[in-house]
């Protein structure tokens, strides 16, 4: 132990006089260490860190010695290396943390046990991977720790020596340290890949198994950013797709799937995937007709075509600020509703090339006569094909109004990531019985809304749809309402 | 290799299952039964899991292992499987398939898989399942109902009448069950177990001698051979374990007097100490006294004898008019928490 403690001190005094002495006079001026002796006492340190506690290497070197600090400084490295929660398995993501069974600042031995996590019936100990010292626990006692982010950060001091028997945590986590030391320490360790990304671009290149030097980078020094790695793949897989031929008789054409039908083909299938509710309510429409009748020579002369879907879309805006769960997302994982402050309507229109859904954006803060303008200029657009990624993203809410082709009732699918929408069938003259028992003709219109119904119940849809009803049979109410 | 214990002391069998974790390298099959007890995962709060007052009342050990999941009752007539492989070998459904198996063969039992991962006869719940994995060895131990007493595990494993439990703890998932026997009423837990033995020897390809004993009895009612066996069953026993490892709960009482009633509440830290004490009180007691109380109770473990016995000192000390009152609250907490 005095040997230790003798050699510490001794090293104390190296660094002490190194701050003073210049290469050329440290080399003549210490008798008592050869330069064999140097190196054994180097190479005696790096076995006796365990016990001991080092003092960080000195800042300010002098110009003349920073040769040799360089070499000292290798010895000397201390690295805050991640540890990050390895993949338990069968689908786990994420854990609870039990219990730490380390403090910040401990030190611990490979294979000593960090902390417990419980995940679903499952008590885990994770043990450490390297000799180090515990620095920054990223979690308290009862936290969730998500897969694959750190757990703390363990200094290792000298060479990584982490010799891992359990094959699949050492090849993640190797794999994971390698980037988070390339995140660390960009410009020194470019040796192994020569491409200039982040971590979340890597991940995404590991799981296509793609060659990150293939790629071309679009950011400053030739950086690959997310864009251009989901564009390499967008074009590796449609040369594929187009590859792709069903062998078919000569009696059927085939038509590749391209464009808006695509597109269709794809939010329709993710709409599967969400149970949705359709609830179904007869409107009667005969007072809004005779108000759009009135206001549809003013509105002509102010060049606004006034159908009865600015009307809809306004009720559609009053009622959802009374109900602000229709007018929110849920996210991929179904763990967080996002509310949306903006009432985005969008407009299911059919044109040439298939079906498109733009919006029009902040409902809530325009007047019939805008909203009227709005859809207007939005439907030019679509016909002559000029509808553009600001129109068609950010919707919040849609409405369809199948029924000025044809169709009575619907059952209309919930345009994913929002979580209503309302379809409007052929207004129609029927029979209806009044409150007096008598029966007479009235305009009634077919509206069905359905819901995700994950976070929308039955009970919330029936109460919007009640008040969308009174909003279009007494168009008077929404006067009292204006803003 | 397969064992059967011979030992019915629930901390001796799951301290030899953790000395199976971690001190020996092939892959064993464990079996045991213990007397009732009733034992709780790593992360519950007992209080909202079992109750305590008829386990009390009935000799109902209650112990907490090592790995997570739910709370489950156990008896003679339940037999517990485990099944201790190295980390890589760790699968979630292999012993479960192996237990099914063997029923469906030997038996003819109509048994199935859920997707919760437990046993299910005819949609009655017969086996659970719980894991522990360490960082190269890995287990995974299921309790199934052979002839157990329903009614004592239906009592048993309810919330605690008296005590209302604000907690983060891993709450049980409950289910219906039944017993095998009530399927079959000619199976016993030896045939079980040589069952489940030879599906295991054939599923990893080794010989099977036919009418042969399968497994091999285990001695580990005395652990002085076995020195970290014992040092585990200590711990496992000790009330630290057992009731300072579950996250930090409140508990909320009524205690109703004679001369009053008070709605106490606690708020205990894992540890099993108390952080926080509220107390509302409608009797005739000043305040001052209550609040003296609640210092004395600050920062002491959450037992019986404990608690008691702070509260009688403390009223020796200042509550000299209400000894009476502060005496008859020392003995509730004697008879209705946990004792050293």
């Amino acid at each position: 132990m005095s040997l230790l403690i003798r050699n510490t001190a001794n090293i104390r005094n190296l660094y002490n006089s190194l701050k003073k002495i210049s290469l050329a006079v440290y080399a003549t001026k210490l008798p008592q260490y050869n330069p064999v002796d140097l190196g054994s006492i180097t190479s005696y340190r790096r076995y006796s860190i365990r016990s001991s506690i080092l003092p960080s290497p000195p800042r300010s070197l002098p110009r003349s010695v920073q040769y040799l600090s360089t070499q000292t400084s290798r010895v000397e490295n201390t690295r805050k290396i991640p540890f990050p929660l390895a993949d338990i398995g069968e689908g786990i993501t994420e854990v609870e943390i039990l219990k730490w069974f380390v403090k910040d600042g401990q030190q611990v031995k490979q294979f000593d046990k960090i902390c417990e996590v419980q995940s679903d019936k499952a008590t885990v100990e994770i043990t450490s991977r390297f000799d180090g010292i515990v620095r920054d626990i990223q979690y308290k006692q009862g936290d969730i720790a998500k897969v694959g982010k750190p757990l703390c950060f363990i200094e290792s001091i000298g060479e990584d020596t982490a010799a891992n028997t359990d094959a699949e945590v050492a090849a993640m986590s190797t794999q994971a340290d390698r980037k988070e030391e390339h995140e660390e320490i960009p410009p020194v360790s470019r040796e192994h890949e020569k491409v200039l990304t982040t971590p979340a671009v890597r991940r995404i290149a590991r799981e296509h198994k793609i060659d990150l030097t293939k790629v071309k980078g679009s950011g400053n020094h030739g950086r690959v950013l997310k864009e251009d790695i989901l564009a390499y793949i967008e074009a590796q897989q449609s040369p594929l797709e187009e590859q792709v031929k069903p062998s078919v008789s000569l009696d059927s054409n085939i038509e590749p799937i391209r464009g808006l039908r695509r597109a269709m083909t794809k939010t329709m299938t993710a709409s599967l995937a969400v149970p949705q509710l359709t609830l179904g309510e007869e409107v009667v429409m005969d007072r809004l007709i005779h108000i759009r009748n009135g206001l549809k020579s003013t509105a002509e002369k102010l060049g606004v075509r006034l159908t009865y879907m600015p009307f809809f879309i306004k009720a559609t805006s009053y009622c959802l600020s009374h109900f602000p769960i229709l007018n929110s997302s849920v996210d991929q994982s179904c763990e967080n509703i996002i509310y949306h402050r903006h009432h985005n309507i969008s407009i299911a229109m059919d044109t040439p090339m298939g079906l498109t859904v733009p919006n029009i954006k902040h409902v809530e803060e325009k007047s019939v006569l805008e909203v009227a303008k709005d859809l207007q200029v939005l439907m030019d657009m679509a016909e002559s094909g000029r509808l553009g990624e600001e129109q068609l993203k950010d919707g919040t809410f849609s409405l369809s109004n199948v029924g000025v082709i044809s169709g009575t009732y619907t059952a209309p699918v919930v345009f994913v990531p929002q979580v209503a929408i309302g379809a409007f069938g052929r207004t129609r003259r029927v029979p209806v019985v009044n409150a007096h028992g008598h029966v007479e003709t009235a305009h009634i219109i077919n509206v069905s809304w359905s819901a995700d119904h994950r976070i929308i119940d039955g009970a919330t849809i029936a109460r919007f749809s009640k008040m969308w009803k009174s909003c279009v049979e007494e168009p008077e109410q929404l006067l009292l309402h204006l803003k | 290799m397969c064992y059967f214990t011979t030992s019915t002391n629930i901390f001796k069998n799951l301290a030899t299952e953790e000395y199976f974790l971690r001190h020996l390298k092939n892959n064993i099959l464990l079996f045991y039964c213990n007397t009732p007890s009733v034992v709780v995962g790593r992360n519950q709060n007992i209080f909202k899991e079992v109750n305590v007052e008829f386990c009390k009342y009935n000799g109902v050990h209650i112990a907490r292992r090592r790995s997570g999941g739910g709370c489950v009752y156990h008896d003679l007539g339940n037999l517990n499987i485990s099944l201790i492989t190295s980390r890589k070998e760790w699968n979630k459904t292999r012993l479960l398939k192996c237990i099914r198996n063997a029923l469906q063969k030997e038996f003819h039992l109509p048994i199935e898989l859920s997707e919760r991962n437990d046993l299910r006869l005819l949609d009655r719940k017969v086996a659970g399942s719980a894991y522990r994995i360490t960082a190269e060895r890995a287990y995974h131990h299921t309790t199934l109902l052979v002839e157990a007493d329903l009614w004592s595990l239906e009592q048993a494993l309810q919330h605690s009448g008296k005590f209302a439990i604000d907690t983060k703890a891993t709450e049980s998932v409950r289910a219906n069950v039944c017993n095998l026997r009530q399927y079959k009423s000619s199976l016993h837990m030896i045939d079980i177990c040589r069952a489940i033995c030879k599906e295991w020897y054939l599923e990893n390809g080794q010989h099977v001698v036919p009418n042969h004993e399968y497994f091999v009895w285990l001695d580990n009612e005395t652990t002085s051979h076995w020195p970290e066996l014992e040092a585990e069953y200590e711990y496992l026993k000790s009330i630290q374990w057992i009731w300072g490892e579950g996250p930090n709960y409140r508990l909320r009482c009524r205690l109703f007097f004679g001369w009053g009633y008070l709605d106490l509440t606690l708020q205990v830290e894992r540890g099993n100490r108390i952080v926080g004490v509220d107390i509302n009180s409608s009797s005739g007691i000043p305040y001052q006294l209550f609040e003296s109380m609640i210092r004395a109770l600050i920062g002491v473990h959450c037992l019986g004898n404990v608690l008691s016995n702070k509260v009688t000192e403390m009223s020796r000390l200042e509550a000299t008019n209400y000894g009476e009152q502060f005496h008859e609250i020392a003995k509730w907490f004697l008879n209705n928490l946990p004792n050293e």
